[in-house]
């Protein structure tokens, strides 16, 4: 019967002839939820960095090296440790309904950002920007707030068309640009699906030649339904691979996947305000109760950190002395006796209570369930009791950044090219709500943020590296190896590590 | 008929009730639960008070749910925050709408359909063994939970046509892979799946047959049926009452159903987004779905109490 049914289905049942070869011609990928907004002013999420890595450019971006160079600017005039940079933009650049790029786009983007009316998330990206004023059809005066050793690292943000706003200097979130948005990157949005796909095509007035005609970004939040849907082919490319489906993909000659490291770091984040949690011998001993490389092994491959960079990251602390966490039993033992527990018959206890603690994690958290029951089984083996609780992202948000009603976290930090952890580890940090306080750590992160010398602020982050690794606020875990699979008809593919479609304009597609 | 007219303004003035409390309940309810649109936005504190007052959130809940029916009464539902900020719901809500009742409203016909077509051949003399093996099959497909069903028949199509594909015997039909392109079929399957699993074709086989039984061994059916008198003339009024009352209860439970449904199917319809906004925090569009839903319901309810005051003679005289 169900054969009968497969047979007429696939003879009798009409389909979606455009979706289903229309879209053979463009590269079609997917993501777990589309983008709420397409504009770089309110952009939070990863879908919509992605998409908008695709639409807009900025003024310097990264090359493959991971250098920054310059991208919409021809020319430019900065002096190491000044306070003023002249830019010149470049003649050749054009928006996507044919408008030139010009000198006034530039300060308009800079104000939007600033403008408090605005109300732009993002807006920290140019607060090192005291004044912006054009000069010239295509030159741009920069004033910073203060000296600075390499501005072409912060000019990353990209640029919108002035001349698609009405609203002044500022903008609002319901702007009618949002539903049609053009910048001057490779792709061109075209069309929003009320399946919420997006979909894009090439370019045509883009300076450089695209092979890739068009893109269709399609929502499919289940993300093993993602890794069918490849092994089909119908989807070209899956952003991030569930640990669980990658030995499935490789062995699949149609895809090939790319492994590619994300500056960003798993960790398990102690509250400082309990008071138990407040004694270093107690965080400790419950790092030294932890085999970290167990609690990894299921989920994936990385590398175990001890600190808050990345081992790629300049301000890695490499030196043998700081150490990751690591299981070491007859240590936590000594410093769980040191801080007057005693061992009961299941767990440790101190004036009759038993060690037990509240593990909040974010139930939306790739991986994190595994992760979790692991660590629950090391802990109560020690002799710690934990009991986890899994909230959705805006209780999550509510319980740990307002209420700090937690006791441990685990979670993951992600971070761009400047890995600034001034706000997670400086006392007054919007995101330190581990309630983390250190002075010397506090005047270290100051000196990083105005130190203009590379060489100098490298050791600033390795001297908080080292600190961090002492005091643990956090127990440090590990950066996953992620990968994304993609399909062999796509070619000549490299990963931008944050960005991720940085590099597109080199892509192939057969 | 003053009695009638009377039944009539009670039933309608307890729909304008049920709006009226069901969309303060939600309105309080989106203030209660833990957590903010603010946070899905932003993480900048300096921000949140702006914010706030942006988005409504700093006045009294007396004062947002007045400003939400006046809004309500000029068919303004407002903005997005959130889902797609800054998009006016009614415009986000209405493609929504459209694909979920192009799901429900067939599944609830195949259900209720099927049941009669079930209870028809229940009743047919003959056959004893088949009809043992349709109502069982039936009952058995019926009691696997949306998911897996949606899941298992998902499979059913994907992996043997794309074995004949990797083969050679057949070209790529359009509709492959489900669930990725919007086609007839991946509808036809996600309506099956919402029309049969979960119990829902069982739970109201059994409801109708028990109905049907007890009407047809009635007195009136019986002496009707002897006289050779139209068994159908007694017969479609009097089972409609309580099919409408089945019906009711199942629309709400299928309104329920579409969120797994359309997840399994990757249908964006009103289940997806009200799933993805609740979790948002995206409250305007919360509210909205979850009115109208309620509305719907209360409305189906009305319906159903008007057609029993219509067809029943007690229920006018009471």
């Amino acid at each position: 019967m169900l054969v009968l049914v497969v047979a007429l289905a696939v003879y009798v049942v009409p389909g979606s002839r455009v979706g289903a070869q229309g879209a053979q011609k463009a590269l079609r990928y997917a993501e777990d939820l589309a983008p709420r907004i397409v504009n770089p002013l309110f952009t939070t999420t990863m879908s919509e960095i992605r998409m908008n890595e695709l639409i807009f450019d900025s003024l310097f971006r990264e090359n493959y090296e991971l250098q920054m160079v310059p991208s919409l600017v021809q020319d430019y005039v900065f002096k190491k440790g000044g306070t003023t940079m002249d830019l010149t933009l470049r003649s050749d650049i054009v928006w996507q309904d044919g408008a030139p790029l010009t000198a006034k786009d530039v300060v308009f983007t800079i104000h939007a950002y600033t403008n408090k009316r605005t109300l732009s998330p993002n807006a920290r990206q140019v607060s090192f920007i005291k004044t912006a004023t054009a000069t010239g059809e295509r030159s741009v005066h920069l004033v910073f707030l203060k000296p600075q050793d390499y501005p072409e690292r912060k000019l990353d943000f990209q640029i919108l068309p002035a001349h698609k706003f009405r609203s002044g200097s500022y903008v609002k979130r319901n702007d009618p640009f949002k539903n049609r948005p053009i910048g001057t990157g490779p792709f061109v949005l075209t069309h929003f699906g009320d399946d919420n796909s997006i979909t894009l095509e090439r370019n045509e007035h883009y300076p450089k030649p695209i092979s890739i005609p068009g893109i269709v970004m399609k929502e499919i939040p289940d993300k093993s339904q993602q890794a069918n849907l490849l092994k089909y082919e119908s989807l070209d490319l899956v952003v991030k691979v569930l640990p669980k489906d990658v030995a499935a993909l490789e062995e699949n000659r149609k895809i090939e996947l790319y492994p590619y490291q994300t500056n960003s770091w798993w960790y398990l984040g102690f509250n400082l305000r309990n008071p138990v949690l407040k004694d270093k011998r107690v965080r400790r001993a419950i790092a030294c109760s932890i085999d970290i490389e167990e609690l990894l092994k299921p989920i994936g491959t990385g590398d175990i950190l001890s600190g808050p960079y990345v081992k790629s990251s300049p301000y890695y602390n490499h030196d043998p002395d700081v150490k990751p966490a690591h299981l070491d039993l007859p240590r936590a033992e000594q410093l769980l006796t040191e801080a007057g527990f005693t061992r009961g018959a299941e767990y440790w206890e101190r004036g009759g209570k038993p060690l037990q603690l509240k593990l909040s994690v974010p139930r939306n958290q790739d991986s994190a369930r595994e992760v979790v029951l692991n660590l629950q089984t090391q802990l109560a083996k020690a002799g710690i009791k934990l009991e986890p609780s899994w909230e959705n992202d805006a209780s999550w948000k509510k319980k740990i950044w307002h209420d700090r009603a937690f006791d441990m976290v685990l979670a993951v930090w992600t971070f761009d090219a400047k890995e600034d952890i001034y706000e997670q580890f400086h006392s007054k940090g919007a995101k330190n709500f581990v309630s983390y306080r250190n002075p010397e750590v506090d005047r270290l992160l100051q000196e990083g943020l105005q130190t203009i010398d590379p060489q100098k602020r490298k050791e600033i982050y390795r001297s908080v590296h080292r600190i961090l690794n002492e005091d643990i606020p956090y127990i440090f875990l590990w950066t996953l190896d992620s990968y994304s699979a993609i399909s062999t008809r796509v070619q000549n593919v490299t990963i931008h590590p944050f960005a991720y479609f940085s590099f597109i304009e080199d892509w192939v597609l057969k | 008929m003053r009695g009638l007219l009377f039944t009539i303004a009670r039933k309608v003035a307890f729909f304008l009730a049920v709006l009226i409390g069901v969309s303060f309940a939600i309105i309080a309810l989106s203030r209660a639960v833990p957590g903010d649109a603010i946070d899905q936005i932003t993480d900048t504190p300096e921000q949140r008070a702006q914010l706030e007052a942006m988005l409504g959130l700093d006045r009294s809940l007396v004062s947002q749910y007045l400003h939400w029916w006046g809004n309500v009464f000029r068919l303004d539902f407002g903005e997005s925050w959130v889902l797609r900020q800054g998009e006016r719901v009614s415009v986000l809500i209405g493609p929504a709408i459209w694909k979920t009742t192009k799901l429900i409203v067939p599944a609830l016909a195949l259900t209720f359909g099927g049941a009669f077509l079930l209870i028809a051949l229940f009743r047919f003399d003959g056959l004893p063994w088949i009809k043992k093996v349709i109502g069982s099959s039936a009952h058995l497909l019926s009691v696997i939970p949306l998911f897996l069903l949606g899941y298992l028949l998902i499979m059913a199509f994907n992996v043997p046509v794309y074995a004949l594909m990797e083969r050679g015997v057949i070209g790529r039909p359009a509709w492959f892979a489900l669930p990725a392109e919007e086609t007839l079929l991946k509808y036809a399957l996600a309506v099956v799946t919402l029309a049969v699993g979960n119990g829902t074709l069982s739970d109201v086989l059994l409801h109708l047959e028990s109905e049907v039984t007890q009407l047809v061994r009635q007195e009136f059916m019986v002496s009707t049926r002897a006289r050779g008198g139209s068994f159908w003339r007694h017969f479609v009024p009097n089972i409609l009452v309580p099919t409408m009352t089945v019906f009711v209860n199942k629309a709400g439970f299928f309104l329920g159903g579409v969120v797994v449904v359309e997840y399994v199917f990757n249908i964006n319809g009103i289940g997806m987004m009200i799933w993805s906004a609740a979790n948002l925090r995206d409250v305007p569009l919360v509210i909205a779905i979850t009115f109208l839903v309620a509305a719907l319901v209360a409305f189906l309810h009305l319906s159903g109490d008007l057609l029993q005051v219509a067809v029943d003679p007690r229920v006018r005289e009471s």
